[in-house]
């Protein structure tokens, strides 16, 4: 069954001066039931928008969207309450604690107060609580807004983000969580800049730029999408393993201590004889992992600074070795 | 609808903005009564009688001319007699007596900051929502646009008019020990109680309207300090340049249909419009600007 349908979609923001931006530009998606399907795309490829096309709080200039088999624009009323979202960020009365802003968003569905402490206890915020909003942190802002999301035990989850702001712990916190709730048969619907997140959690993801989609189906199908990637190979002396590699035809370059060669992994033999050949012998060879960002960029055509993408955040760079002194030997 | 109002409700009653308001209000409740006890004095027989004095050199005065009234502009059918006469009558003649029979022209004073109060409560509280966001989360538990503005509209209207009705008693409340203890309470007869329940009834409609536009134009600019501004601006600034430059447009400006459908007079001078007309005309100037609200707030995007 599919969840979501999106056909033809195209939100162009009307404009009393100039040309109107379009945000997407006929997209089509279809997100199966049950799982963590993400969604991906540079900084204004039209997530949001799509998202908030799906939720009914953006008219679309055509196309349409469907949310649990009902149209976006005019039956969304009938699914509403089987769904459960975050647009682009959180956002709740920040003069009220967490607990009375769920509890008031409860009301409206007549869910109980012990639901509202059920998901506080879920998304660890029990002991804030009582705190109001505003004292909040990002990351607390958006375990509140995952709470919100969750109040309803809805079939459906919309993130836009949810991981925007978290530290390491509360990132995995989430991705536990959402794991835990797609395998729990739930749909998440997923928009993240974490990619490495994402390509462990999702089993789904589509790919979009410039309001377009570009790649999309199941994690390895997407990853298959990604070309030749390269090789690294270590010697004692990179530097004429770069000039060996160089008179085989075989494109290389210097990366650090080690050679980037551009050829896929099967490759590898010649690249090894090429070097043997010349009297050179290797003391490692490896093919450089496919991940979801090196395919997210090369069919984007981004660069990480720019498309405002990031994986979470690297651990420090080892300090760099010291020359040895002649006392060493 | 039931439960979206009730969440509204509690929403409303429980911003900072409007405690502040309301414990600024009652502060200002309770000292304007404590003034008034302090100033006030029953007056003594020695004292009227100066003050007698006092109101014919006045009266004399002004028959002459001297208080600024001039004889020859007096209107057909009015003489110069009758005009001193009241002049004499008001304060600043009499002994500092507060009398609880002026408490109707007391309200009618009050209902000037109480209504601006609902229009600052009505404009922030759909101001603040959009300000930070909350009209999103809104709506992607409650999709019907129109159930939401209209229970939004409905709060902040109707606790705009039982707020001036709260208020103003209280402060009837806070009067009451100067009428009591050192001013009068001659005179409170059922003409008096009709015509206080009819200045009391008048400034919660007046309030309600007045947040009807707060709300209105808050909604459109998805601002507070839109709304305030520019209904200040076009209060204050605006609607005195028509008055100067267009004199025959009067009557359908707010602020002279205020004065009128307020004091329950229709005879201020300023127009020629009854009570009830006043009253309606400014009724549909409220409902036009909700009108205009609600069908921009189902259309738009909530980007």
């Amino acid at each position: 069954m599919t969840v979501i349908e999106v056909e033809g979609l195209r939100k162009e923001f009307r404009q009393l001066r100039g040309r109107s931006p379009v945000a997407v530009d006929g997209l089509d998606l279809s997100v199966p039931q049950g799982g963590v399907f993400g969604f991906l795309g540079p900084n204004g490829s039209g997530k949001t928008t799509t998202i908030r096309c799906l939720l009914g709080l953006v008219r679309p200039t055509s196309g349409r969207c469907r949310l649990l088999g009902a149209d976006s624009t005019a039956g969304l009323r009938s699914v509403i309450r089987r769904v459960g979202s975050i647009v682009e960020a959180p956002t709740l009365f920040p003069g009220f604690s967490g607990r009375r802003n769920l509890r008031l968003l409860g009301r409206l569905d007549g869910i109980g107060d012990g639901r509202v402490e059920d998901v506080l206890e879920r998304v660890g915020l029990t002991a804030r609580a009582d705190h109001r909003v505003k004292t909040y942190s990002l990351g607390m802002k958006q375990r509140l807004g995952i709470a919100a999301a969750l109040l309803r035990d809805p079939e459906v989850l919309i993130l836009d983000e949810p991981a925007n702001g978290l530290d390491p712990a509360g990132i995995k916190h989430v991705r536990d969580l959402l794991r835990r709730l797609g395998d729990e048969g739930r749909t998440v619907f997923l928009s993240s800049h974490f990619l490495g997140e994402v390509e462990q959690i999702c089993d789904h993801v589509a790919i979009l730029s410039r309001g377009r989609l570009i790649a999309s189906g199941s994690v390895s199908d997407v990853l298959s999408k990604g070309g030749v990637t390269s090789l690294t190979v270590k010697l004692e002396d990179p530097a004429a393993g770069v000039r060996a590699l160089g008179q085989a035809g075989i494109e290389a370059s210097l990366d650090g201590d080690a050679i980037r060669v551009r050829r896929p992994p099967s490759d590898a033999a010649l690249v090894t004889k090429a070097l043997a050949d010349r009297g050179l012998y290797l003391t490692e060879l490896r093919p450089e992992q496919v991940t979801l960002e090196s395919v997210f960029l090369e069919l984007t055509g981004t660069s990480v600074p720019a498309a405002g993408l990031s994986a979470p955040p690297p651990p420090p760079a080892p300090p760099p070795p010291r020359p040895p002194s002649r006392d060493e030997g | 609808m039931g439960a979206l109002l009730g969440v509204e409700f509690r929403r409303y009653l429980a911003r900072r903005t409007m405690r502040v308001a309301v414990l600024g209000a009652i502060t200002a409740i309770a000292v304007a009564g404590l003034i008034t006890f302090v100033v006030s004095q029953r007056p003594t027989a020695e004292g009227e009688a100066e003050a007698r004095v006092e109101r014919q050199k006045a009266f004399d005065a002004c028959v002459r001319g001297d208080l600024g009234i001039d004889p020859e502009d007096v209107q057909p059918g009015q003489t110069i007699e009758e005009i001193c006469g009241q002049v004499v009558s008001g304060p600043g003649f009499s002994a500092p007596q507060f009398a609880l029979s002026s408490l109707p022209s007391v309200f009618v004073g009050t209902s000037v900051p109480l209504l601006l109060l609902a229009w600052v409560l009505a404009a922030s509280f759909i101001g603040a929502e959009w300000h930070a966001g909350t009209v999103a989360t809104q709506l992607t538990w409650e999709p019907r646009r129109m159930r939401v503005f209209v229970a939004k509209a409905v709060v902040s209207i109707a606790l705009a008019a039982v707020l001036t009705v709260v208020l103003q008693a209280v402060l009837g409340a806070a009067l009451v020990p100067a009428a009591a203890f050192r001013g009068s309470t001659e005179g409170l007869d059922e003409a008096w109680l009709r015509e206080g329940l009819g200045v009391l009834m008048r400034g919660a409609a007046i309030s309600a309207i007045a947040a009807a536009l707060g709300y209105s134009i808050a909604s459109v600019a998805r601002n507070t300090a839109a709304s305030m501004g520019l209904g200040f601006g076009y209060l204050i600034i605006f609607e005195q340049l028509i008055a100067g430059l267009r004199p025959g447009w009067q009557p359908w400006l707010l602020v002279p249909n205020i004065a009128v459908f307020l004091s329950g007079d229709s005879n201020l001078g300023f127009i020629d419009r009854s009570v009830g007309e006043a009253g309606l005309l400014l009724c549909a100037y409220a409902a036009g600007a909700m009108v205009i609200a609600a069908g921009l707030f189902v259309r738009r995007d909530v980007t």
